[in-house]
């Protein structure tokens, strides 16, 4: 679910409503047991599962990264990797962030 | 969750660190956030590769509805009710598939690319504002009256571009944009004239003054003037002569003189251009052909035509193809530029045409005398003082800093520069005010060849081209037209004028009876491959000089022209990248007589028996897998090494200047010249034939050092000789490199050996009852690396070969399998 919400999120609102998103489910989920993972493996999965759709409807996602990875002088995987880490390390951290000021401020007695 | 408040710190701290670099990127990445984003970032590419099945847009100040079919090869055909709104959706379909590049080459010529790329474009930006470009742009628009055509167009054009901006999304953003952190800009007229001012400096920023100066320099003026002649040794010029044969003028060498320390003293005066390589000849990297055959000599009973302009192979390519209908007043197809709002090279139902460069000499150098040469505000003429105007160009970077700011001076011929304690101006013909819209427009309107030439000379302006026309009653024609100056006592442009006194300034410009032209000639072909345009036996009149022309290729096309009475369009076609070389056929000549001399002296090495069997065997083509050329390349770039050893200045390891390949050939006919003698070798006195003999064993060696026997395949001329096709920005993974071509120097498919430089559109034309045309160029209609589009026609034009062309007569005349996208484009927002 957190990862649809990311998905739409970015669709939406660009980039910026990754940790917006993963902050929002740290703050409501502050209990539950691993919400920095969740959160940034909800991030990767969002991003790439969006490129993975692409692919699925015959846009040349690996060509094309290959080509850019050429273009910036990196190895053929980095922008591939970077497009799931980057999200993954935002969601994670927001997400962090959020489960402990929440759990600070917002805890119940 | 307990309360730890040093993690918390940290990962406060790097959640900030990490946005941060997504907002603003770190060193060279580019904002990660943006560029990563899967839907509007980097990755938008790949959804916006293919065209949609169909698509409307609304666009401001459309008169009616224009559409849109693009056909199976990417090519939309434009059906509007009226030129402006034919050129307001030109503008939108170009900017769909190629806004960056429009972008980048408009700010090229404007000397605004650091807003684009950055500070390492300071260089570039200033050198065109120092050329005047941006100020000539500028005026050329000001000029135009309100209400003109021209500027009506302009304006359409740039209505239509900033439709799509305003339409586009981030995600729709070519992805240069997103790896610059950059948006596109709004197009203005503007624009269009700076992309016209960039295509000028390309093609008629010629330099001769700074060569034969150069030369004056290290062996004295009259050396300098002989080495550096006015006139081409080798007549087969763009005019018929009447000859059906190529003439070799005599070319008298004087010996090397002293140095000139006059000359030494003027060199630093004049920008100093690409350093002279190491080669056989000048590097003409910008060359073209264009050729015609008469009925009489086609096979068809048709007139054909073809075309192919030689600049920078780039992807993008430079060319984009569309078709523009208006009916009943305009059915063009053929190439624009990607700013430009009209077709450049192409056809219509009744007339063909292509263009190449004349290479005339349209830039004058002016040493003007100021009231302080440190900080000059005025400049003396005619014994009177006149004020300088003076420009402050502002460089500015990506987000409006400013980079540096300098002051470009004007006198009334142009921008000053100074060099060394010297002020010099120059007068370029490309900065003169002119209307290259009404130029290419008019002319799409010519029913035949000589009414097309007509009308294109009435605004055409510069850079200077050789047009050749075809129509569909069986005419021929060609002009070399642009405008050329009517220098002062009718000398030529070859020295820096004294800028005191206006009596040094052009008086005019020729009138178009005395351009280089000719109509249904007797042979019944017409050829341009900048070569001379006219004989100067038949009119002496100044236009350029040698090193701006090239012979070679001419004398190709013209040999297989003459050599076929009946020419198909095939023909035309395989002659574009025909690798038959007349340069090879008469060195070779020159190689093999001095090989069998040594050899028959008996102390030759053994490498010269093995070259010269080589050269025997050699069919003097450029075949890719041929081994022949790349020995006789190399020899000859060590005959020129070896021959002017005397330009090179004392200390230095560059020549300061190449004559051209035409003057060393006229030079074989000297066999005893003291220009033959390598002053290198103190204790011998070489002659031609040594020189060519020691060269061509040399070759041999170094060759068989590099790569083995001739026999390991190493010596394919496809292995040195590949084409280069670089991204705009340079950038690898868009780039396709060392494409293997056929053809070499003074080949019609002219690869350097760079390989950067090359065909950029090749088109060929039977203008019968219905026009027939077939054509293609280094590349692809999109300008997303991502779409199947970006470069598709490279596998056509390394093989020489060539795609049909769709030309609907109208709307329903396309049949659905014609048509892979529809677009239609509404008037909105009024």
């Amino acid at each position: 679910m957190l990862a649809v919400g990311i998905a739409i999120g970015t669709i939406m609102l660009g980039w910026w409503s990754v940790p917006v998103v993963a902050l929002a489910y740290g703050v409501a989920l502050r209990r539950s047991r691993f919400p920095a993972m969740t959160a940034a493996a909800s991030g990767a999965i969002a991003w790439g599962g969006y490129l993975g759709l692409a692919m699925l409807g015959g846009a040349p996602v690996v060509r094309f990264g290959r080509e850019l990875a050429a273009s910036m002088q990196l190895p053929g995987w980095a922008p591939f990797t970077a497009t799931l880490i980057f999200p993954a390390v935002l969601a994670g951290l927001a997400a962090y962030l959020g489960a402990r000021v929440g759990g600070r401020y917002l805890s119940s007695p | 969750m307990r309360f730890r408040p040093l993690a918390i710190l940290g990962a406060s701290l790097a959640l900030a660190g990490v946005t941060y670099v997504g907002r603003s990127g770190a060193g060279p990445l580019p904002p990660l956030g943006p560029f990563l984003d899967p839907v509007r970032g980097a990755w938008g590419a790949v959804a916006y590769a293919a065209l949609p099945d169909s698509a409307l847009h609304g666009i401001p100040g459309l008169g009616a509805a224009v559409e849109v079919r693009y056909d199976t090869r990417g090519v939309p055909h434009i059906f509007a009710a009226s030129e402006e709104d034919a050129a307001r959706a030109l503008g939108f379909v170009v900017a769909r598939d190629r806004l960056f590049q429009m972008e980048l080459q408009a700010r090229s010529g404007a000397g605004t690319l650091t807003e684009l790329v950055g500070a390492a474009a300071v260089s570039a930006d200033s050198e065109a504002r120092h050329l005047g470009m941006p100020r000539g742009a500028e005026q050329k628009l000001a000029a135009f009256p309100a209400d003109s055509r021209s500027r009506r167009l302009l304006e359409a054009y740039a209505g239509g571009v900033n439709a799509y901006i305003d339409g586009a999304s981030p995600a729709e953003w070519p992805v240069e944009y997103k790896l610059l952190g950059r948006r596109p800009a709004r197009w203005l007229p503007l624009h269009s004239l700076n992309l016209y001012a960039s295509m000028g400096a390309t093609l008629a920023l010629l330099n001769g003054e700074r060569d034969r100066l150069a030369a004056r320099a290290v062996v004295g003026d009259l050396a300098a003037r002989a080495l550096f002649p006015v006139e081409s040794p080798i007549q087969e010029p763009i005019q018929p002569n009447g000859s059906a044969t190529p003439r070799l003028d005599v070319l008298h060498l004087p010996p090397p003189g002293a140095q000139d320390s006059a000359a030494l003293a003027l060199l630093p005066l004049l920008p100093r251009g690409a350093p002279p390589g190491d080669d056989a000849e000048v590097s003409r990297h910008f060359a073209s052909n264009n050729w015609a055959v008469a009925p009489a000599r086609s096979r068809s009973g048709h007139a054909l035509l073809a075309g192919d302009p030689h600049l920078s192979l780039t992807l993008p390519s430079i060319w984009y193809e569309a078709h523009l209908v208006v009916p009943g007043v305009l059915d063009v197809y053929g190439v624009t530029i990607p700013g430009s709002p009209g077709v450049v090279i192409g056809f219509t139902r009744d007339v063909a045409w292509s263009l190449t460069n004349t290479g005339a000499d349209v830039l004058d150098y002016y040493r003007e005398t100021v009231d302080d040469q440190a900080s000059p505000r005025r400049y003396m003429l005619d014994n009177a003082w006149r004020d300088l105007e003076r420009r402050e160009e502002v460089y500015r970077g990506k987000v409006g800093q400013v980079l540096r700011v300098d002051t470009v001076l004007y006198s009334h011929r142009g921008p000053l520069q100074r060099l060394n304690n010297e002020w010099v101006s120059m007068r370029w013909t490309v900065n003169e005010p002119s209307d290259l819209v009404a130029a290419f427009f008019d002319a799409q309107r010519a029913t035949t060849a000589s009414q097309f030439l007509d009308l294109f000379a009435r605004s055409y302006f510069a850079p200077a081209q050789n047009v050749i026309a075809a129509d569909r009653a069986g005419n021929i024609a060609i002009r070399s037209t642009g405008h050329f100056p009517l220098r002062p006592e009718g000398g030529d442009g070859l020295a820096i004028r004294d800028g005191s006194t206006s009596a040094s300034d052009w008086s005019g410009y020729w009138p178009v009876t005395s351009y280089p032209q000719s109509l249904n000639p007797a042979q019944g072909f017409l050829a341009s491959a900048n070569q001379q345009p006219i004989d100067p036996q038949q009119a002496p009149a100044y236009l350029g000089y040698d090193a701006a022309y090239e012979p070679w290729r001419a004398l190709q096309i013209n040999r297989l022209l003459r050599a076929n009475g009946r020419v198909t369009l095939d023909d035309m076609r395989a002659y574009q990248t025909d690798p038959g070389s007349v340069r090879a056929d008469w060195f070779v000549t020159y190689f093999r007589s001095a090989a069998s001399v040594s050899l028959a002296r008996g102390n030759a090495p053994a490498a010269l028996k093995a070259a010269d069997s080589l050269l025997a065997a050699w069919d003097r083509r450029y075949t890719i897998g041929n081994t022949g050329a790349l020995l006789f390349e190399t020899a000859l770039s060590g005959v020129a090494r070896r021959t002017w050893d005397e330009l090179l200045p004392p200390g230095d390891s560059v020549r300061a200047a190449t004559p051209s390949s035409g003057v060393l050939f006229a030079l074989m006919a000297d066999s005893a010249s003291v220009w033959w003698d390598d002053r290198r070798t103190g204790d011998v006195v070489e002659d031609r034939d040594m020189i060519l003999a020691a060269a061509l064993a040399s070759a041999y060696e170094t060759l068989a050092r590099q790569h083995g026997a001739p026999s390991s395949g190493k010596w394919a001329w496809g292995t040195s000789a590949t084409a280069q096709v670089n991204h705009l920005l340079g950038l690898a993974g868009f780039s396709a490199r060392d494409i293997p071509v056929q053809g070499g120097r003074g080949t019609l498919n002219p690869s350097v050996q760079n390989g950067a430089y090359g065909s950029s559109w090749r088109m060929v034309v039977e203008l019968g009852p219905t026009v027939r045309a077939l054509g293609t160029y280094p590349g692809g209609q999109s300008g997303n690396p991502a779409s199947s589009r970006y470069a598709d026609r490279l596998r056509f034009w390394k093989d020489g070969d060539l795609e049909l062309l769709i030309v609907p007569v109208a709307l329903d005349s396309l049949t659905p399998s014609q048509v892979q996208s529809r677009l239609t484009l509404t008037p909105a927002g009024r």
